[in-house]
């Protein structure tokens, strides 16, 4: 075996570095375990198999495919505010073409994915080849997307909710089926992003542009098919939430814009980059805290106030952590 | 008039805003009448107000999106104050003070701890939003009998008072921004800080400045809000976040400026409180005022960045 | 030759200024002492201190001894907006003008006229801005204009009206001629000496020799942080001003040798883009070509333009017989090109990855099963056996590239090419912030690449490495290739006088 000289280049800021990024994810897996066992002694049935699958699993992986969405968007170094819209559109499509062509699972799954792809797809065309702002993008989309939400379902069935037939109503509640699929997600994203060619050419493009464009990397399509990807994993996220519910309105979803961005930058100040273990573990500790209040009586208003505050809390600490870790000039 | 594509870029919603207006009026009978007129722009008011506030901030190169957590949260206090017997000016006083405390804080975030604008706004919208449904239970607070709407919406001649106090503010501000010294160094710290410096401003005097001015106007933009209500909604901002944002947007590029400025914001609020108010007297579905608007903020920015070669990013 | 000026005839005067950076000393001793209304031209190759030296000067660093006077008043230390108000004005090379504003606010920045409301007043600006343009000499152009509708050249006038109109003492200028024409430079020529006449005393930084002799009173030379001389220009020769430039020759050509020229491998004709007019080169297998100059020179952007990273106005290119028609990097490189670029942290690296990642970015798909899962095995065995034949030192792979040394940086770097089937190497300045052991091991890797018959073009602004490492070298100025030459037949001071725009016949 080949043998390496030891690196004369042991700088006292590098040891601190990767110390540092060890160090945090140790104290986030020692406070998600400490809050925890907090919860499991003090918040009766906290510890129990139907609280932590029906009341915490489920809204997590929810969440989480969501974020996941956001996670892969913001890799590749854009941000995609119209996750919550997808969503939303996607769930009442499936919803409504069931409703109107009386089809069963694979079609209504296979309406929502294509929406959420060409949806993408736009996106990621007016960003990546349109040299526009994502966020500006993104935010128009919002508003198609939210008048073709009201299209559909007035088209559909001249209201704003749409029932789904009970066999679906009855899979989608089935707690396996959220988790299932979520995990499903979970781990084909892990594999694209950790384990392919095309994975870290997209981190490449969101780490340094210039640099992966000077290796070669065609830039701009690594940047639009993260827009695609994320337009899918909202879909499936629409499905999800459509199906647990039993049905869709106009506007379901929205709710999640929230999480989309707390969950995958909490996740960056834990792990140092956006992955997808950090919005999952983003996801559970959130979720965590969120169920463990709730049981201990804390009132519903609260969760904003948390979660905003939280998202606040780790801005700010990531940035101390620019500050202190030292800007490269 | 030579129609390059340069023009084109710069005049096209501009164009757009007129041709709907000769096509509303010709669809609508109603639509030119006086009353309606009238209707149109007190509906444009507030969305124009706020989307100054909004304007200001990024003239100095910053975004604000927790205006939609602040104005909620201005106005629920300004009507309990109210409904808890203080007098009127104790309440506007309240109100104007939070604004100023929270557009203080942001400021602080953005220009000492380097954060980017974007997100921490969010953060505090969404904050402000968890204080707001802590503070109300999320219950609208209504204000009769305990607030005069005509002082705000009664007439004077055939115009609405807020009317006129539109064009007051857009006058202040429009000189403001365009033709003080001060305006023009708001707009160079904006663009191109670094020359900026080099020049002797500092950025981060005039991007507080822009913060506090936006936030003032915010504070009296959630007093509108409320007072148009008569009473504090729990829908207020979470309706004025994109049409506002788009006001903002597409007022860069309606006048053909290339950047946010006041005269365009007026124009875009004007626009889309057109198409409320016409798709509305022409009974068209409601859900097309949505499509409408968003297709015409993609036509703007798009227009808008027609010449750009670069890809943009986001940095969190 | 040395003539000390006299103590009441000095504007500003520099002493002793010692300046040390972490590892490096940039000034030693160094001083200069500007007459009043003289144009003084301050020289010397790239590293040699200038900037450092006009760095202190404008306050923008402090130095750690010295003695700066101005106008005969000693000055302690002084933030950049005291400079500027105590008369000392500065031209960069960056303009720093508003590229979205009219002429006329750009030369008001920072004192507008205003009438009593508070209001700026517009035609009292106007009006300002067309009397500075015209106290220059500029009567030709509308103050109107947005400033990002005009040329550099006429920019330039903006930002030097600007800067004239609040009537400095001294006016230091950085290389301002570096993106004009011939008559642009004329103009400005003929404004900075009307400015002299009037009293202005003018600090003139530049690599061209035209420049030095048509404008200058007295020149001073820096080398390697030290003041070499200073003299009247009269008094100083083309020839020897170059020797003092350049120094002592270190007479070492271990690594060049006239190979014998096989195929083609880059033939790049009639490039013309970006501030390159007309370059022409032919890259032969297993050979090092030197491309030498001066900053802006147009070595980067030629380099940028052949690798297709900027648009060409015009020319042909052709890589190991491919011609290259739609010209972006990713096509360079399926091609058989590889580029280190210029600045290797933030374009050739990803800082925040792994070395092993660094590595196998370019090349990844030549070790993923099906092209799509890339093999950590083989990954592994390949980043190990590059990171021992190019010396690497690191601990682990997994190390991030942004711990790693200059040099150590620059490898990683070439062992991301070294995983593809590159056959043309381009190096932009690969030894910058490199140290001594570093850049041998760096010459030695790019001679072993041209022996095993990869052809490489090795762009450096260093004269004497350029002469040491390559096997023939060639010579740009104002965006064309002026000379050709033989490091075995040449020397450093033709070589440099090349570069400044020289012919030989000043040589001798």
């Amino acid at each position: 075996m080949t043998e390496f000289v030891i690196s004369t280049d042991s700088s006292p800021r590098k040891k601190l570095r990767l110390e540092g990024l060890t160090l945090n994810i140790a104290v986030g897996l020692l406070v998600f375990l400490a809050v925890f066992v907090f919860f499991s002694m003090k918040a009766p049935g906290f510890l129990t198999r139907i609280n932590l699958i029906k009341n915490l699993l489920m809204p997590a992986c929810i969440a989480a495919v969501i974020s996941l969405g956001m996670t892969i968007v913001m890799t590749s170094g854009g941000v995609d505010l119209s996750i919550s819209s997808i969503a939303g559109l996607a769930g009442l499509t499936s919803a409504a073409v069931s409703v109107v062509f009386d089809v069963g699972f694979f079609p209504m799954l296979v309406a929502a994915l294509l929406i959420g792809a060409l949806i993408g797809a736009l996106n990621g065309a007016l960003v990546a080849y349109g040299g526009i702002s994502p966020f500006v993008v993104t935010l128009s989309v919002v508003f198609l997307a939210q008048g073709l939400q009201y299209l559909i379902a007035l088209g559909a069935v001249s209201g704003t909710y749409l029932m789904l037939p009970r066999e679906i109503t009855r899979l989608g509640s089935q707690p396996y089926f959220v988790i299932g699929i979520s995990t499903l997600c979970v781990v084909l994203l892990y594999i694209f992003l950790d384990r392919t060619v095309y994975g870290r050419y997209m981190r490449a493009v969101g780490t340094n542009l210039e640099a992966a464009r000077f290796s070669g990397i065609r830039v701009r399509f690594y940047y639009w098919l993260s827009f695609v990807i994320s337009g899918v994993l909202c879909a499936v996220a629409g499905i999800l939430l459509t199906f647990s519910e039993g049905m869709s309105k106009v506007g379901s979803g929205e709710s999640f814009l929230l999480d989309a961005f707390l969950l995958p930058i909490l996740g960056n100040t834990i792990f140092g980059k956006f992955s997808v273990e950090g919005t999952i573990f983003g996801a559970l500790f959130m979720y965590m805290i969120i169920n463990g209040l709730f049981i201990l009586g804390t009132p519903p208003e609260y969760i904003r106030i948390i979660k905003g505050g939280l998202l606040l809390a780790i801005i700010l600490v990531s940035g101390i952590q620019k500050i202190r870790s030292g800007d490269e000039a | 008039m030579n129609f390059t594509k340069e023009f084109i870029q710069k005049y096209t919603v501009f164009i757009i805003l007129i041709v709907l207006f000769v096509i509303f009026s010709i669809a609508s009978p109603t639509f030119m009448q006086v009353n309606n007129l009238m209707n149109l722009l007190v509906q444009s008011t507030i969305l124009g107000i706020v989307g100054f506030g909004l304007a200001m901030i990024m003239i100095a190169g910053e975004i604000d999106m927790a205006f939609a957590g602040v104005i909620p949260f201005e106005g629920a206090i300004f009507a309990t104050l109210l409904t808890n017997g203080r007098p009127f000016w104790v309440a506007a006083l309240a109100t104007l003070a939070i604004g100023l405390l929270v557009s203080y804080v942001i400021s602080l975030l953005v220009t000492r701890l380097k954060l980017v604008s974007f997100v921490s706004t969010i953060a505090m919208m969404f904050l402000l939003q968890g204080i707001w449904y802590a503070y109300t239970g999320g219950k609208n607070i209504f204000l009769e009998g305990y607030f005069n709407r005509d002082m705000v919406f009664g007439l004077v001649g055939a115009v609405p008072r807020v009317v006129i106090l539109f064009a007051v503010i857009f006058i202040i501000l429009y000189f403001l921004t365009e033709q003080t010294p001060f305006g023009l160094r708001l707009r160079i710290v904006g663009e191109d800080p670094e020359s900026a410096r080099t020049m002797g401003l500092n950025p981060i005097v005039y991007k507080t400045a822009g913060f506090l001015i936006g936030g003032a106007i915010f504070a009296l933009g959630a007093f509108l809000s409320t007072a148009r209500m008569s009473g504090a909604l729990a829908t207020a901002g979470a309706n004025m976040l994109m049409p506002v944002m788009t006001a903002a947007f597409v007022g860069q590029t309606v006048l053909g400026m290339g950047r946010p400025n006041i005269p365009g914001v007026l124009l875009a609020a004007l626009l889309l409180g057109m198409i409320n108010n016409a798709f509305v007297l022409l009974r068209l579905p409601f859900w097309s005022v949505p499509i409408a608007e968003g297709l015409i903020l993609i036509i703007a920015i798009y227009l808008a960045n027609i010449n750009k070669r670069d890809v943009v990013q986001i940095s969190m | 030759m040395l003539k000390e000026p006299e103590v009441t005839d000095l504007i500003l005067e520099m002493k002793s200024i010692i300046k040390n950076f972490p590892g490096v000393q940039a000034l030693q001793d160094v001083d200069l002492s500007i007459k009043k209304g003289e144009i003084h031209a301050l020289v010397g190759q790239n590293g040699a201190g200038k900037s450092t030296l006009l760095k202190i000067l404008s306050g923008f660093y402090h130095m750690d001894s010295g003695k700066v006077t101005l106008n005969g008043k000693d000055l302690r230390r002084w933030t950049p907006q005291q400079m500027i108000d105590w008369g000392v004005s500065f031209i960069y090379q960056e303009l720093n003008l508003v590229q979205s504003l009219s002429v006329a606010q750009n030369i008001y920045i920072g004192r507008e006229p205003k009438n009593p409301i508070g209001l700026i007043n517009w035609n009292t600006m106007r009006a300002g801005a067309v009397e500075a343009l015209a106290r220059i000499g500029v009567t030709d152009l509308d103050v109107n204009t947005p400033v990002n509708q005009l040329t550099v050249a006429k920019q330039q006038l903006v930002a030097i009206a600007r800067v004239l109109d609040m009537d400095p003492t001294v006016l230091i200028l950085d290389e301002p001629t570096s993106r004009l024409g011939l008559e642009d430079a004329e103009r400005l020529f003929e404004i900075l000496k009307d400015m002299q006449e009037k009293g202005l005393s003018i600090i003139y930084v530049t690599h061209r020799l035209s420049n030095i002799y048509r404008l200058s009173d007295r020149i001073t030379v820096l080398r390697d942080g030290k003041l070499i001389i200073s003299a009247d220009t009269n008094d100083l020769p083309a020839s020897e001003l170059v020797k003092h430039m350049v120094g002592q020759e270190v007479v070492d050509r271990s690594y060049g040798s006239k190979k014998d020229t096989e195929k083609v491998l880059l033939q790049v004709s009639g490039l013309f883009g970006n501030g390159v007019n007309g370059f022409d080169l032919q890259l032969h297998t297993s050979e090092v070509v030197g491309l030498l100059g001066a900053v802006g020179a147009g070595k980067t952007e030629s380099v940028r333009l052949i690798f297709g990273i900027d648009p060409i106005d015009e020319g042909y290119i052709q890589v190991c017989g491919t011609e290259m028609e739609n010209h972006t990097p990713t096509n360079a490189i399926s091609a058989g090109m590889a580029l280190c670029p210029e600045d290797r942290k933030y374009q050739g690296l990803l800082l925040e990855n792994s070395i092993s990642e660094n590595v196998t970015l370019a090349g990844l798909k030549k070790f993923a099963t099906w092209n799509l899962f890339p093999n950590k095995k083989k990954e592994k065995s390949i980043v190990f056996e590059l990171v021992n034949r190019l010396r690497i030192t690191t601990p682990k792979i997994s190390t991030h590239a942004r711990s790693l040394s200059g040099g150590n940086q620059q490898k990683v770097v070439l062992a991301k090419w070294l995983c593809t089937d590159s056959k043309v190497f381009l190096f932009d300045e690969p030894t910058i912030g490199v140290d001594v052991q570093g850049k041998a091991e760096i010459y030695q890797l790019l001679h072993e690449l041209s022996d095993q018959g990869a052809g490489v073009l090795f762009v450096t602004s260093d004269i004497e490495e350029g002469l040491q490492v390559c096997d023939r070298v060639l010579v740009m100025f104002k965006g064309q290739i002026v000379a050709e030459l033989d490091p075995r037949e040449t020397n450093k001071e033709e070589a440099s006088l090349y570069a400044m725009g020289g012919s030989p016949d000043e040589l001798h």
